[in-house]
């Protein structure tokens, strides 16, 4: 006898509903409604155009000017008995409204230089969790990668970003850094002079 | 005619380098004549006495006459006990037919002379404190006693020898050409015209020719000799500078180790030849007494060594007859004039010894502390570019350096005091340039002096005949860098004041105050004299023959060079690198080794060379790193850069005719590696710098033989290759090709085999055991060891160069003994100016037991400083502290305390460093 090759779809009849990957197409898209019509709720919760433009000018502001604003030389830190080493602690409660670029990191750090849920900070290398306080206390304690230490010259190894950094307006360009070793050791090193903020140095801007 | 004499020099010249040293170049004994006829005395003896009745005692000293039972020709000693343990021994001729020359400017000052108390019995014997010297009229012979042991014996081998002046016998008529007969007719003649015992029976007593040279001797033989025996001592050391071990090797049958400062190009290792410097002082050590032999004598000198064989046969005789070797070790100064003048210190102790001739020709004054950081040299950095962009590279690669040095390209066709215009138009920009990256400049000056009219050193030293004369009265005249070139008298007052003058901003306007000055070829060097030197009769200030005073141009060069910079800038400590040394001439100038090669041999005499020189009072001595002849391959770049580290003065340098090997012209590895090298040289400057402070204060050498302070351990004598930085740190530098492990000896502090504990630095790891321990290293890896018992200061944050370093915090490394206890010395000032000579500084010793530090201040810390304690790391505890307590005025704060890599760390004791406190650890 002889075959005959026939389709399957002939064959069989198959409605639209048992297909499982147009059905499943069509969950996403119902999910995703749904996520939309979710957020659609909160949107008056989002900021104003005008508080962005405000925050934005505060960030840029801090990136270029002195940022006097965060240096607490007063507080955190185990207050030393004697007065010796100054301690160099980051404010303890950030007000959450004003952005303040600690001293010397790069803005791609930014969220990592906040204290995380147990009230620490993690070294960037992972290695260590070690008190908030102790970030810019001058005494590193970060070893691996002087993380803790980004505005002070505690640690032996650790990069100090320069308040001036030079972007081209879409944010490429090479970050603009020194060494750690190089903060506040009498020499001008960034072109803005911002490795120099304890000594009595006048640095002229270079920047060009 | 002239131009075709200088080419064949040049060419000479060019051919001798190529070839490196040739020995036949340099004298042998048996070729100097004086040197042949003082050792003939080593087998017949001589007879000397004091004549009877001519002892005169005085409060500290005693006198008396001496003959030479031969000739009878009279002599006068004079015998001076000085303060610590010290004796002062001179002979001179009773009525010398003209005076003979005495040494100057080499002791520190006129040595303080002690009471005496004399005894008469059957010998005459002086008395102070806990030494005495028993004076045994003939034969003649002084022996010396430290507590009533034996320590040293003068003369106990009736090796003295001394030459007296004497007329020349009237030469016949006109000697006809040829020397020889000439000679012959002449010593014929010389015997019969004068009493038997008048001559001197030697072809070269009165001329002498070595090469193409010819020495007119007008003053005729006048050697000195005489010897020494330490007879409760086993090994001898010192006489720096050689090529050699660190313990003197027996010359019978050999040449003797020779003191003549001479330029040696391409020395050769494991020779008695001489070199650079001359510093006649050596030491006896037993494990029971140490005592050594100042020969003030700056004429050439040779020095024969007599140690006992300790070789397996003559163990094994000693063994088998059971008796202790017979003859002890013993030395043989002979010198070409001058007098017998030598100092005999008796120790007990080695420190004690050290200290003692510390005593007599002073120490390195602490130097500033760039001074101690790392110094890149090269012959030549090309231009001003050439110097910036060599800085910048070291910033660009974080390694820290402090000075960029400038050899002779920087002048003006070697015109010192100038600057090739071409290649350096502003040097006062590129200085600026330096400076203000907390960095220095260092420029060379010789002593050659260009003969070119139109300079005007020339021409000033020209008109007031500052140079230094020939025998006819002329300028000398020699070849050097320059081509012909004279060499000012510094001996006379007058010429080293008018060099020191050009140093005056006001003259020398080109460079800055922190400029420092490096002297090289001061030995002097002058390429076409007698053993690339000059000629011995010339003539010096005060009519004294270069033959009397060589050893000590360099020395009178650098005194006025240190003259020179204390005067353009008094508040400031000046920093000088000599090559040609004297004893004495530690206390104005660096040293290094010369010009080593890049070989592994060279890497391992390096320290060999600087232990001697340190207990010869130059602890501020050090190597070329890498070399300066030849291209050293990267693993020996690694070693060497690793070993200077932990030698107190580390300068890379090379040969203009090398490859550039600044540290980013290696491998990523190779770089590392010295960055790593060079940060651990400056986390341990305060060590270093706290170490120069007290060579000062108290002489004790900065860098020691391990001899120094385990006495007892008979294995250290002969150890050269490890050193101890003070009493705190162990060096053990990996100094060959390719190894894996490397043998260390942990020395023993009694003969039962006890010894101090040694905490690596690293990883804090222990060691217990004395003896030889092989330890594995990889190519990272200095081994070296902290002892037990010990504090050591250090700054753990590197900067790009040491003056940025001041105000820096500080880190305490305590290593606990077996007792649990620990204690060690620090010390800070301003590190620039003599302000710390006003008591402007903080001297403390920090002491732990008990699971407490506590710190005392050593005088009152008058100095204001920023910089503070940070760190505090405790290894050997048994336990784990919880925290900590510091208490300073009764205020007590709690401190955290951490776990680093086997050791305990306090965390921020946040004190200044002129506070009292206390840091307690709590269980």
């Amino acid at each position: 006898m002889r075959k005959t090759w026939v389709k399957r779809e002939n064959i069989y009849f198959k409605p639209f509903y048992k297909d499982k990957s147009k059905m499943f197409m069509l969950l996403i898209f119902l999910v995703g409604i749904s996520f939309i019509v979710y957020q659609a709720f909160s949107l008056n919760q989002l900021p104003s155009v005008q508080q962005l433009r405000r925050k934005h000018k505060q960030m840029m502001q801090s990136l270029g000017s002195k940022q006097l604003d965060v240096d607490d030389f007063a507080g955190g830190g185990n207050a030393a008995v004697a007065g010796g080493g100054a301690d160099y602690a980051v404010p303890a409660t950030q007000d959450a409204d004003s952005i303040k670029i600690i001293r010397g990191i790069r803005l791609f750090d930014y969220d990592s230089y906040k204290p995380n849920y147990k009230g620490m900070f993690k070294c960037l290398d992972g290695s260590k969790e070690i008190p908030f306080k102790y970030l810019n206390d001058n005494y590193c304690d970060c070893d691996g990668d002087g993380s803790d230490e980004p505005s002070t010259n505690a640690c032996a190894i650790g990069r100090f970003y320069c308040k001036y950094q030079k972007r081209h307006i879409t944010g490429r360009g090479l970050d603009v850094w020194v060494w750690t070793s190089r903060v506040n050791d009498n020499v001008c090193d960034c072109c803005d002079g911002s490795d120099e903020w304890t000594t009595n140095v006048k640095c002229q801007n270079r920047c060009a | 005619m002239r131009f075709t004499i200088i080419a064949c020099l040049i060419i000479g010249v060019l051919i001798n380098y190529a070839a490196g040293v040739d020995p036949t170049n340099f004298k042998t004994c048996e070729q100097s004549s004086f040197c042949r006829r003082s050792r003939k005395v080593q087998s017949t003896g001589s007879k000397y006495a004091i004549i009877r009745g001519t002892v005169n005692t005085y409060s500290d000293s005693l006198t008396a006459d001496l003959i030479n039972k031969e000739n009878h020709h009279q002599f006068t000693l004079k015998l001076e006990a000085l303060v610590g343990s010290t004796f002062r021994l001179q002979i001179d001729e009773k009525q010398p037919l003209r005076p003979r020359y005495r040494v100057e400017h080499a002791l520190k000052d006129e040595p303080k002379t002690t009471r005496i108390r004399v005894q008469e019995s059957d010998e005459l014997s002086i008395t102070v404190g806990t030494s005495k010297a028993v004076i045994h009229g003939d034969p003649f012979r002084i022996d010396f006693y430290e507590n009533d042991v034996l320590v040293v014996a003068v003369n106990a081998k009736n090796w003295l020898y001394f030459e007296h002046l004497r007329q020349k016998a009237k030469a016949p008529a006109e000697p006809a050409d040829g020397g020889d007969d000439a000679q012959q007719q002449q010593q014929e003649n010389a015997e019969a015209a004068q009493p038997a015992g008048e001559t001197v029976d030697d072809p070269g007593a009165w001329e002498e020719n070595f090469k193409s040279h010819h020495d007119s001797k007008p003053n005729g033989p006048e050697a000195v000799a005489l010897d020494f025996s330490f007879p409760a001592t086993e090994v001898l050391f010192g006489i720096p500078e050689h090529a050699d071990s660190f313990a003197l090797k027996s010359t019978s049958g050999t040449e003797p180790y020779r003191l003549y400062n001479l330029d040696v190009f391409e020395y050769i290792l494991d020779s008695k030849m001489a070199l650079y410097g001359s510093v006649p002082v050596i030491y006896g050590h037993g494990p029971e007494r140490t005592a050594g032999v100042y020969w003030q004598n700056a004429a050439e000198t040779w020095v024969d060594i007599y140690t006992a064989e300790t070789n397996v046969v003559s163990s094994l005789v000693n063994f088998v007859s059971g008796s202790r070797k017979s003859t002890p070790p013993s030395a043989h100064f002979i010198s070409e004039s001058g007098i017998v003048d030598a100092f005999i210190m008796l120790g007990p102790k080695p420190m004690d010894v050290f200290k003692q001739y510390a005593a007599l020709t002073g120490t390195h004054p602490l130097p500033q502390l760039f001074s101690l950081g790392y110094h890149q040299c090269r012959w030549n950095y090309n231009d001003e570019r050439d110097v910036t962009s060599v800085s910048a590279k070291f910033d660009e690669y974080n390694i820290p350096m402090d000075t960029m040095w400038l050899d002779i390209e920087y002048t003006n066709g070697k015109r010192y005091f100038t600057w090739d215009k071409f290649k350096f138009p502003e040097p006062l920009t590129m200085i600026k340039n330096l400076t203000e990256l907390g960095r220095h400049l260092v420029i060379i000056i010789d002593p050659h002096i260009k003969r070119d009219t139109s300079y005007f050193f020339h021409n000033d030293c020209t008109e007031n005949g500052y140079y230094v004369k020939t025998r006819e009265g002329n300028d000398y005249e020699g070849w050097c860098w320059p081509g012909p070139a004279s060499y000012p008298d510094f001996f006379n007052p007058v010429v080293r004041d008018y060099y020191a003058s050009q140093y005056q901003l006001s003259k020398f306007n080109t460079v800055t105050e922190d400029v420092m000055l490096w002297n090289d070829m001061n030995e002097p060097s002058v390429f076409n004299g007698p053993e690339v030197t000059a000629a011995k009769d010339l003539v010096h200030y005060g009519n004294w023959e270069h033959r009397d005073v060589h050893n000590l141009y360099g020395h009178m060069n650098i005194m006025g060079t240190f003259e020179g910079l204390q005067q353009r800038d008094p508040n400031q400590r000046p920093f000088i690198l000599t090559r040609a040394h004297f004893a004495g001439s530690q206390r104005y100038a660096a040293i290094w080794t010369g010009d080593n090669m890049a070989e592994w041999a060279h890497l391992q005499y390096s320290i060999k060379m600087c232990l001697t020189e340190a207990v010869a009072g130059f602890s501020f001595c050090g190597a070329d790193v890498a070399g300066f002849f030849g291209n050293p391959d990267s693993e020996l770049v690694e070693r060497w850069y690793q070993t200077g580290a932990f030698l107190p003065f580390f300068r890379a340098h090379a040969h203009i005719d090398t490859k550039r090997r600044e540290p980013w012209l290696f491998s990523e590895r190779t770089r590392e590696i010295i960055k790593e090298a060079v940060k651990i040289r400056y986390s341990y400057l305060p060590l270093w710098y706290t170490s120069f402070y007290e060579l000062e204060k108290t002489g004790a050498p900065v860098i020691r033989p391990m001899l120094t302070h385990y006495p007892l351990d008979k294995e250290t004598f002969s150890i050269d290759n490890q050193l101890l930085v003070q009493q705190r740190l162990l060096v053990r530098p990996v100094m060959q090709q390719g190894v894996s492990k490397v043998d260390v000896y942990f020395p023993a502090v009694d003969d039962k085999k006890n010894g101090d504990y040694w905490y690596d630095v690293e990883t804090f790891q222990r060691q217990e055991r004395t003896g030889y321990e092989s330890i594995p290293v990889n190519e990272h890896k200095i081994p070296v060891w902290q002892r037990g018992g010990s504090i050591v200061p250090k700054k753990e944050r590197p900067r790009r160069a040491s003056t940025l370093m001041l105000n820096d915090p500080y880190t305490l490394v305590i290593c606990l003994d077996r007792q649990g206890k620990a204690a060690g010395t620090l010390y800070l000032d301003d590190e620039k100016s003599y302000a710390y000579r006003d008591g402007k500084h903080i001297h403390v010793n920090y002491e732990f037991a008990e699971n407490q530090l506590t710190n005392r201040f050593i005088g009152k810390p008058n100095y204001k400083s920023d910089a503070w304690l940070e760190r505090i790391i405790i290894a050997g505890l048994e336990r784990v502290p919880s925290s900590a307590t510091i208490t300073v005025n009764g205020i007590s704060q709690q401190l955290e305390v951490e776990q680093r890599n086997g050791a305990v760390v306090v965390r921020k004791p946040s004190i200044k460093m002129d506070v009292d406190f206390a840091v307690k650890l709590n269980a």
